[in-house]
């Protein structure tokens, strides 16, 4: 299980580390597993990330997880129709 | 201006128009306890948190997130909104106010800032948490918490690859968008969004096509997009009508009723698909079944119906910000058609008779459109007058508590509308008057009990239409003015005669003369005598009036007269030798042709003309304006009596010409500085008339 812990602030001045972490993770077999639990908020482009993740997982058969969302970081996932 | 510098104005513009709403929401939540009070300052704590981070204002983003927690915190009910949160709030206003205005740079901005957190943190920590209801007393929502009145919004969202390089996140705005509601329908697009390993995440790719359901109105949608707005493909549509119920469908109408009871807590949605199932094939009206199954009362059906209505017949008010130079422009625009128009008139009257009639008559309907298109425009002009009563609330709280005392604000005719000119130049005013009703009008706790009033004092601010003018009254239920007093007053100024008599309107009118007051003390708020006089003036330039009506023991009202606009009066022509000069026609009182032994020279009074055993001031215009006139001798010409600031004066004149509507267009000192001109206008013939401001020719002569 590769697990990818995000910041407390991750947003679109260190998102690219994040994808570039996410590609290599997907070119790897273990499943992943992303760490909110320091997060206290992301932004779009975070959750544009997400969402190409989530849809490559599908196309992958691969087991992508989330967890420790705060109450605001959940509102946000939401938001961006990723509430599950 | 660089988009920084242009997001940084807008937020600006914005943020004044919030914490103007904020202050007066928060002194209101110190008396109603509303919880739509609370939600409305949380939205608009947020609203100002989420700008400020846009617009660049680091500090009031970090502070308006600290305060955005001690109102959660209200909001849930975990804190009291007690005095002391209401003024914490009220000086963070402050606070940010400061920020904003010196762009994060006014010194003590930062130790002001650390002060204020550490009453925050305190507050948390020391305030014991609200009790729980005592169960059983609940008799359920009351009309105004089950109000509804929502409105449904199809909103389209999308942005620009490269927003995040301006500091951006449009995801913080569609959080704003999801706190003003319930979203019923969201469809995030993702079209655009690459594959993972293909994708720049640096761009951005992500839209929404969402409903929102909501009670706030366009204009507040409008503002979540406020910044985004010019570059973004941003749609808005107020889709509500396609949202409500028709009446031919009574299952969809029914259907609606349970909407509304479940959204208003008095149904489960267990509870409306447990009716709705047992209504299946049955004639029953669902209000009928959840009554009868003792989900809801009669009453809660009943309104619920109520409401159902409302939604539907709820009109769209679609509104546009518009610089009020562009109507300035377009009212003078107009002013030149109607100009065009007399000179038309003067050719008509020049042509024989079957033309000039048929011309007359073409110009009689188009007289008739530019009147009513010149009242569409004066009604653009027209606002409300409610926000700036409402910036009082804090004033007449502080201002009470630093004096001791619990004075209410109540205000009564907010939606009445005069023009914004006018609305500006009113303020002071008003606020010296109900400082003067705050510190001498309202008597102390203690003495209103005495006297068998309620503890606390109440000042109303009303504002009404009435024959073509605006009334504003300032009424207090203090203890009146002491009539007594006032004349002792009069008398020790020298402007009565003991034992001489004087109307009650007489005694009062003293008021407003320098130097007189019947407060005891000199106050820091009023007292000195000085400040009812500026008042008076202030209101006279917007061609108003005041008036004081007062009964001992119950109070005293200031009846504030307004016209409607200042942009257009009615105005009496007169010529002095080839000029032509306009005189408000409110304030001539009459006009005359004087007799030679009417015509005296009194001492320190100077050439005066007597009227009815009276002796008013006599001014030769010709001279005032340095002009050479038809007649020298008062007796040959005419003399127009004008009023102002309750003094009288003659204007000699060669002629009168009619009256006319005059738009006024102003001079801004180009031509004259002399105080008796207020503005010029432009008439039929093309010449230029000055229009007399009779309250400054009176300065001007008297001084």
């Amino acid at each position: 299980m590769t697990v990818i812990r995000l910041r407390e602030n991750t947003g679109v001045k260190n998102v690219g580390s994040f994808h570039q972490s996410l590609v290599k993770a997907f070119g790897e077999d273990a499943d992943i597993l992303i760490d909110f639990s320091e997060t206290r908020r992301l932004d779009l482009s975070v959750m544009q990330v997400l969402i190409a993740a989530g849809r490559e997982a599908r196309a992958k058969s691969k087991t992508f997880r989330m967890r420790g969302a705060s109450e605001t970081v959940r509102r946000q996932l939401s938001i961006c129709g990723l509430s599950r | 201006m660089d988009d920084t510098r242009v997001l940084r104005d807008v937020f600006i513009r914005e943020a004044a128009d919030i914490l103007a709403s904020l202050e007066s929401d928060l002194v209101r939540l110190e008396d109603e306890k509303a919880p739509e009070l609370v939600n409305d300052i949380f939205r608009y704590v947020h609203t100002l948190k989420g700008s400020s981070g846009i617009a660049g204002f680091k500090s009031v983003y970090a502070f308006t997130h600290r305060l955005e927690n001690l109102l959660d915190m209200v909001r849930s009910g975990k804190l009291a909104a007690g005095r002391e949160i209401i003024d914490l709030l009220l000086v963070g206003l402050d606070w940010i106010r400061l920020a904003i205005d010196s762009g994060e740079e006014a010194p003590g901005l930062d130790e002001g800032r650390e002060g204020l957190l550490k009453r925050v943190e305190a507050i948390i920590e020391s305030t014991a948490p609200i009790p729980a209801e005592a169960p059983g007393g609940d008799a359920g929502p009351s009309e105004e918490e089950m109000d509804l009145g929502y409105r449904y919004f199809r909103i389209k969202a999308g942005f620009r690859e490269d927003i995040f390089e301006t500091g951006t996140d449009p995801l913080m705005i569609m959080e704003d968008l999801f706190s003003l509601g319930v979203v019923v329908e969201r469809h995030t697009d993702r079209k655009r969004l690459p594959e993972l390993s293909a994708m720049d995440p640096e761009k951005c790719y992500l839209g929404w096509n969402l409903v929102l359901k909501t009670k706030s109105p366009l204009q507040k949608i409008d503002e979540v997009f406020m910044f985004v707005r010019g570059d973004n493909p941003i749609s808005v549509e107020d889709i509500t009508a396609q949202y409500a119920i028709s009446t031919e469908d009574p299952e969809i109408k029914e259907k609606r009723i349970g909407e509304i009871l479940v959204a208003k807590g008095i149904l489960t949605d267990v509870e409306l698909n447990d009716a709705l199932k047992t209504q299946d094939g049955e004639n029953t009206r669902i209000g009928d079944l959840v009554v009868a199954k003792g989900y809801a009362t009669e009453r809660e059906v009943q309104f619920a119906l109520g409401e159902q209505e409302k939604i539907r017949k709820r009109i769209e008010t679609s509104t546009v910000r518009v610089d009020t130079g562009k109507l300035d422009k377009l009212l003078n625009l107009l002013g030149e058609i109607v100009i065009g128009q007399s000179a038309i008139a003067g050719i008509a009257e020049e042509l024989d008779e079957e033309r000039g009639f048929m011309l007359k008559n073409a110009l009689y309907g188009l007289d008739r459109t530019t009147r009513e298109f010149q009242e569409q425009i004066m009604s653009i002009r027209m606002i409300p007058i409610g926000p700036s009563f409402e910036q009082f609330r804090r004033f007449v709280r502080d201002t009470a508590h630093a004096h001791g005392k619990e004075i209410r604000l109540e205000i009564d005719g907010g939606e009445t509308e005069l023009d914004k000119t006018v609305i500006e130049r009113i303020d002071d005013p008003l606020k010296h008057m109900i400082r003067n009703a705050i510190d001498h009008g309202i008597e102390p706790a203690s003495e209103r009990e005495a006297a068998g009033k309620d503890r606390n004092g109440t000042i109303t601010l009303r504002s009404y239409h009435q024959e073509g003018n605006v009334y504003i009254d300032v009424v207090d239920d203090g203890r009146g003015i002491d009539k007594v007093k006032l004349r002792a007053r009069a008398e020790q100024a020298g402007l009565l005669k003991p034992g001489e008599e004087a109307s009650e309107a007489k005694l009062l009118s003293f008021l407003f003369l320098p130097g007189v007051s019947t407060a005891e003390e000199v106050g820091d708020l009023s007292g000195r005598g000085v400040g009812m006089d500026v008042v008076k003036n202030n209101i006279e330039s917007l061609r108003g009036s005041v008036e004081i009506t007062t009964r001992p023991g119950k109070g005293s009202t200031f009846r504030i007269k307004l016209p409607l606009t200042l942009a257009i009066i009615e105005g009496m022509l007169v010529r002095v030798g080839r000029n032509v000069y306009i005189v408000p026609l409110l304030s001539i009182v009459e006009s005359l042709q004087p007799r030679k032994e009417d015509i005296r020279t009194v001492k320190e009074k100077g050439e005066v003309i007597q009227v009815r055993g009276e002796y008013v001031s006599l001014v030769r215009l010709y001279d005032l304006f340095g002009i050479e006139p038809e007649f020298r001798n008062p007796w040959e010409s005419l003399v127009v009596i004008v009023e102002a600031a309750g003094s009288r004066v003659g204007m000699m004149i060669d002629e009168l010409l009619g009256q006319q509507q005059i738009v006024i267009k102003s001079l801004e000192n180009h031509i004259t500085k002399s105080r008796a001109v207020s503005g010029a206008a432009i008439l039929g013939d093309g010449r230029v008339a000055l229009i007399i401001d009779i309250h400054g020719l009176i300065e001007e002569i008297s001084r």
